[in-house]
């Protein structure tokens, strides 16, 4: 296990001690470790609060996003009408850049949580989309007929049948979406970020970029790859849990 | 008699397929008759329409011209009342579900057809355990080997105490030996099930061993050529195969298969 997380721990060790370099003598640059490192330890609690507030806006928006998406997928399982009217717009959704949409958002829905839960729900909305509906096509033919030799309804069909078949794209969607999601919480929060508002940790981001509180900064960079880190390896274990079925369960993270 | 007594009955059924080539005639006019409680095997070379004559009688796809009854109702009845149990050739086992699983499909899908139906269901455990899968209730389909995963296929099969069994080549991919184990078990299960069977098959002796009658079938069109009856004792003796009956009618059925009229007349 050490020896073979021991490439990775020098290399990573290497590059802070490069940035420390760096640091010592160009300040304005980029901020000591130390520096990075006082600022998590004296203010704990704004990092945390900041933290749950972005990981809010994920959850909120990734959850509704993936209602909608997984529920539009079930009805273009069956209604193909409603697949071609969907799927060019969410086309066309998914190649507009979300980061030009966000100050827009920001304007007509306020500075609060909403516009904040509807970047997120977008960034993520077109992959939970994608690997919904092809991981409820991706059922085998020959079990399909099966079940029909049973006059299996299309309900049954549904939960015992498309669902579990789409549970391995479901699963490398979470994995994808996640970090776009706190990507799409952190881009809102620059938008909506400022005195007063609820701030997470883009909001930081922004707050420390305007008063040049560079540790702020990294400090809150470092809170949302530990977010995203904590994240992937979560949905690692329940795949591997979940999942134990399939031939992709294996020892890959 | 009865048309309920008639058990199974294919009465000129023909269909055609759309391919990009022109329309393909798969069955052409096939009248099949299987009384209650007889194990038919359908036999013949690849692409004579054999599945698709399976399909039709499973009420999967309906034929062009001519009717399906099974014990006097209609293949789509059939269906709907849970009377057929189909063994596909791909297994169609759920990667998901457990042995036990697996083997409680037919119970948990439709159960509004609970209501159609007057005979009892198996206990899926007890059924498992009759065919020595008992040690491997809780594992998944990926764990087994080709003969348990068939095995569990076939007790799928068997749990709902359909009319009629339905399977399509179900050793085709196992090796000779596994296949001749798995032969002898579905002969003990039916032996005492009795379920009116029509087994599709591309191995003679698989045919011969397992059936009352062999219907040969030729391709393009998928016509019957043949129909042969296997007059061995039940339950089959344990070195059937050897005994000059067995080859006799071994070779009945190899020479329809070659397109020669089979039966008398013949050296």
């Amino acid at each position: 296990m050490i020896s073979r997380a021991l490439p990775a721990i020098v290399l990573l060790g290497l590059l802070v001690l490069a940035w420390q370099l760096v640091a010592l003598h160009n300040a304005f640059l980029i901020p000591r470790i130390g520096a990075i490192w006082a600022q998590l330890t004296n203010n704990p609690r704004e990092f945390f609060d900041a933290a749950g507030v972005t990981l809010e806006e994920c959850f909120v928006g990734l959850g509704a996003s993936f209602v909608i998406a997984f529920s539009l997928a079930v009805a273009m399982t069956y209604v193909g009408l409603i697949e071609r009217a969907v799927m060019p717009l969410a086309v066309i959704l998914n190649v507009t850049p979300v980061v030009a949409l966000a100050p827009g958002l920001a304007i007509a829905l306020g500075f609060g949580f909403t516009p904040r839960f509807l970047i997120t729900g977008i960034i993520v909305f077109f992959p939970l989309l994608v690997n919904s509906l092809v991981g409820l096509r991706s059922i085998d033919p020959e079990a399909l007929q099966y079940f029909r030799s049973l006059h299996a309804s299309r309900r049954e069909v549904l939960v015992h049948l498309r669902i579990p078949s789409s549970l391995p794209f479901l699963f490398a969607a979470a994995r994808i979406c996640f970090p776009l999601a706190i990507i799409g919480a952190v881009v809102s929060e620059f938008t909506t970020a400022g005195p007063g508002n609820i701030n997470g940790l883009g909001s930081l981001i922004e707050i420390g970029i305007g008063s040049t509180e560079l540790s702020v900064v990294y400090a809150a960079i470092f809170c949302l790859s530990l977010l995203g880190l904590a994240f992937t390896l979560v949905v690692v274990a329940i795949e591997r849990r979940v999942l134990a079925w399939h031939p992709t369960a294996g020892p890959s993270a | 008699m009865s048309s309920e007594d008639a058990g199974l009955v294919v009465a000129g059924v023909s269909k055609t397929y759309g391919t990009k080539d022109g329309r393909t005639l798969a069955l052409d006019d096939v009248d099949l008759r299987v009384p209650k409680g007889r194990f038919v095997t359908v036999i013949g070379p690849s692409g004579c329409g054999k599945s698709t004559l399976l399909r039709i009688i499973a009420g999967l796809d309906p034929p062009d011209r001519g009717e399906v009854s099974i014990f006097g109702e209609s293949a789509e009845f059939a269906r709907r009342a849970k009377h057929i149990g189909f063994v596909p050739q791909a297994l169609a086992l759920l990667p998901w579900r457990t042995v036990l699983e697996n083997t409680q499909l037919p119970l948990t899908l439709n159960r509004s057809a609970d209501t159609l139906r007057t005979e009892p269901t198996r206990d899926p455990v007890d059924l498992l355990r009759a065919f020595g899968l008992g040690d491997v209730l809780g594992r998944r389909p990926a764990e087994l080997s080709g003969g348990m995963r068939q095995r569990v296929a076939i007790a799928r099969s068997f749990v709902h105490e359909p009319a009629v069994l339905l399977m399509d080549e179900p050793f085709s991919s196992l090796d000779e030996l596994t296949s001749e184990v798995l032969r002898r078990e579905l002969l003990d299960l039916w032996q005492s099930a009795r379920t009116t069977v029509v087994f599709v098959s591309h191995s003679v002796s698989e045919a011969v061993l397992l059936s009352d009658e062999v219907i040969v079938m030729t391709r393009a069109p998928g016509k019957i050529a043949a129909r042969i009856e296997v007059r061995l004792d039940r339950p089959r003796g344990d070195l059937v195969e050897v005994t000059g009956e067995f080859r006799e009618v071994e070779r009945q059925v190899r020479l329809a298969l070659r397109g020669a009229p089979a039966g008398g007349g013949l050296p």
